[in-house]
């Protein structure tokens, strides 16, 4: 019965359940290790039990930023693919096998950063290096990753088999599109893992390349955080219309968005890489105009909510310039978390444009202005989507409703969450501005006068990162009361319809070859000369270095 | 693929600015020579001394002529080296006269490091087996912290160095 | 009263083909001017600096 009317069987509900308890715990977690380090940075407060500040930065990092994100977005990736084309028992043999995959290799690596073998924070810089089995570890959650890449391709392929002529369903699409992304970023990272760190890090050879290992990992780091993003726009585009009661705006232009994303977040990895020696000006400038093509498909988005919205209200006969933003269900919980994460949006947009501008990054670039941005990109929009999500989804899979008391603590939570982050970013954007850095331990800098400026901001932060992991302890309540508690119900897993009587979405759109390979091209014109340059005019490689984060 | 009329304004709008402003950077970089710090030399991490820029004697401020300097500085976890003064103490503060063309020239002989002047331009990584450069005018005088903006260990929030620009 | 329907329908066929999109036409725009005004701030400090 359950099964019939959310689409969702009780096989595909466990499987799915297993990502989100990862997901939950993983913010529990990870939050507290975030809650610490603003307190030590205000200068008022030494951890406990000798353990250092970069161990828990490593820690915070990797399992919010790695395992948090991939779990929830695989997880939520599979329920979307199970509602809308289908799981075979194969299909869902292997999503468990990526699960395992996944969580062997995160355990992994996190008993090596607990241990303090791997304080080498979730970007792994060479040439600090870390146990071997943390990049083990690494290795198998990509892996395991990469399992649930076919998975939802397999998925698919079935689905069209059986569908000749057909366009796939929207989220299908999405989820894709996402996979595919993350599958040809992971590339670079794997190789720089597996033919680089790994036989580094046991010996096996003496030095390590740096910048081909940095080039490598951030061909990698910005399409994975397009990889957090494009799920949270599969929810804005396909969910939040059927829950304000309204249709798609506009099944193509969706469509073309993703595509957008999936072309241009890869050729992009030097925006990170600016203020590096040993790459040309040039390649890097252009990629930053690469970087800024991936603007536009999130000023597509933009437009595209609005008109959601607009449309919406004016076919339920709210007129006026703005009469139609009344009628949003402003005290729904699966809306309002949302759409918060949207206007978070704008700040968080305004400082990625900002960033990725050329020299203007020598402003920003390392200072504490970059980890509030991405508090905002991912740790607001992305994971306040991800919250709105978690207020259906788990009920649709424990086979409970959404009641009113957990409408009104998600409400609580969302607001909670909104003010701890604006004291918490807000004060990292303005200190950071000043040039107060990232990723440091609390330091007066030899009584310097500027660094005693930024002390109040650090405060700011601490009193913002307080109220945060009161929204985080709320949010765990939310998922254990949804999980456990929940009256039993059939709650409804909502996907939004495109408009009737719009036109057919163009065949083109669907392509795969054609937009796999504008992107292999688009890959391969970015990043060939200047790579083949680093490497031909490469220094003597690096060899280990352990003793800076205090070992050996 | 139908696009409404607003829809098209919004995007054109959106695309249009967004080449104004790859335009101005463009500009900046390419005619105005304020490319963000890409400098090509390379050199061995664990030998750096054999490059003229970080033999013991050359590092620290280098006078070239009326206002204008070389920096040379070496970093390691997690001190910057200015070489020594004329007692045989460790520079810890450079003082500039404002107006001051200054290059700074630095390089890392162990891990990453980074290079920020706080509250100016001045701000880039170092790397192992790459020289570092970036050219400034120092117009504003005051009292600046030198720090490392990259995380290089356990000891990285100590490494920090003083820059005072003064007025003549 | 058969006219009148007509008009209606074609009214509707007319408005779901160009919806009247004026509020989410503004509402871009205060976002891309907010977009601009941060861009010129940065813009301005690194060119003070």
């Amino acid at each position: 019965m359950i099964a019939e009317k959310t689409g969702l069987g009780k096989a595909d509900s466990k499987l799915v359940m297993s990502f989100m308890w990862v997901t939950f715990i993983s913010l529990l977690i990870g939050g507290l290790m975030g809650l610490l380090q603003t307190l030590v940075r205000t200068g008022n407060y030494t951890l406990p039990f000798g353990i250092g500040y970069y161990q828990i930065l490593t820690v915070h990092g990797v399992i919010l930023g790695l395992v948090l994100t991939t779990f929830f977005i695989i997880g939520f990736q599979f329920s979307l693919m199970a509602k809308t084309v289908g799981m075979t028992h194969k299909q869902r043999q292997w999503a468990w096998v990526s699960f395992w995959v996944m969580l062997t290799g995160t355990i992994a690596s996190a008993i090596m950063i607990l241990l303090g073998k791997a304080s080498v924070l979730y970007t792994f810089y060479a040439p600090l290096k870390a146990h071997p089995i943390f990049y083990f570890g690494l290795t198998f959650v990509v892996v395991g990753s990469w399992i649930a890449c076919f998975v939802n391709f397999h998925q698919l392929y079935q689905w069209k088999k059986k569908h000749q002529g057909e366009h796939s369903p929207l989220l299908a699409f999405m989820v894709v599109i996402n996979m595919l992304m993350w599958f040809i970023c992971t590339l670079g990272v794997a190789a720089t893992v597996l033919i680089q760190f790994i036989p580094w890090s046991l010996g096996l050879v003496g030095e390590i390349n740096i910048l081909v290992s940095r080039t490598l990992f951030w061909y990698f780091g910005h399409p994975l955080v397009y990889f957090w993003l494009l799920p949270a726009y599969m929810a804005w585009y396909a969910i939040l219309p059927k829950i304000i009661g309204g249709k798609i705006f506009s099944d193509s232009l969706a469509r073309l968005a993703f595509i957008l994303f999936l072309i241009f977040s890869i050729p992009v990895g030097f925006h990170h890489q600016l203020l590096e020696p040993g790459i040309d000006p040039m390649w890097k400038y252009i990629q930053v105009v690469l970087t800024f093509a991936v603007i536009i498909p999130s000023l597509l988005t933009a437009f595209s909510m609005f008109a959601t919205f607009e449309i919406t209200g004016r076919q339920k006969g709210y007129t006026g310039l703005f009469g139609w933003f009344r009628h949003l269900p402003w005290k729904d919980v699966r809306f309002f978390a949302p759409f918060m994460g949207m206007v978070a949006f704008i700040p968080a947009g305004a400082g990625g444009i900002i960033n990725a501008s050329n020299q203007m990054n020598q402003v920003v670039h390392n200072t504490i202005w970059v980890t509030g941005h991405f508090h905002l990109t991912l740790a607001t929009t992305v994971i306040l989507t991800f919250f709105g999500i978690t207020y259906w989804l788990v009920p649709v899979l424990t086979g409970r409703k959404i009641d009113k008391k957990i409408n009104t603590l998600g409400m609580t939570q969302t607001i909670v969450w909104l003010v701890g982050m604006f004291f918490m970013s807000g004060s990292m954007h303005l200190a950071g501005l000043l040039g107060a850095p990232r990723r440091s331990a609390f330091s007066d800098y030899q009584g310097s006068a500027q660094a005693a400026e930024w002390i109040g901001y650090q405060y700011g932060q601490a009193i913002g990162g307080s109220i945060l992991f009161i929204g985080i302890l709320i949010m765990l309540y939310n998922f254990f009361y949804m999980t456990f508690k929940a009256p039993k119900g059939v709650e409804e897993f909502p996907i939004a319809e495109a408009p009737d009587g719009s036109e057919p979405t163009p065949l083109v759109l669907e392509n795969w070859k054609l937009w796999i390979g504008i992107t292999v091209v688009l890959i391969a014109f970015a990043y060939t000369i200047p790579f083949v340059d680093i490497i031909q005019n490469s220094p003597p490689g690096s060899p280990p270095f352990e003793w800076p984060i205090g070992n050996g | 693929m139908h696009m409404h009329k607003y829809e098209k304004i919004w995007m054109a709008s959106g695309v249009g600015t967004l080449l104004v402003f790859l335009i101005v950077l463009g500009i900046g970089a390419f005619y105005q020579g304020t490319q963000p710090p890409s400098c090509m030399v390379t050199l061995d991490p664990q030998n750096v001394q054999a490059h003229e820029a970080f033999k013991e004697e050359n590092l620290g401020l280098q006078q070239l002529g009326e206002k204008e300097y070389t920096l040379n500085v070496l970093a390691t976890a997690f001190n910057y080296d200015f070489g020594k003064d004329e007692d045989g103490n460790n520079v810890k503060t450079i003082r500039i006269p404002a107006g001051s063309k200054v290059m700074f020239q630095a390089t890392t002989e162990d891990v990453i490091h980074g290079f920020q002047l706080a509250g100016t331009n001045v701000n880039m990584m170092l790397e192992p087996g790459y020289i570092s450069t970036l050219e400034t005018t120092l117009d504003n005088p005051g009292t600046y912290t030198l720090i490392c903006n990259e995380y290089c260990g356990t000891g990285h929030h100590l490494m920090t160095a003083t820059v005072e620009v003064y007025e003549e | 009263m058969p006219s009148t329907n007509l008009k209606h329908q074609v009214e509707q066929e007319h408005s779901s083909s160009e919806p009247n999109l004026k509020g989410t036409l503004i509402s871009v725009s205060v976002v891309g001017g907010f977009l601009v005004l941060s861009w010129l701030a940065v813009f301005g400090l690194f060119l003070a600096r």
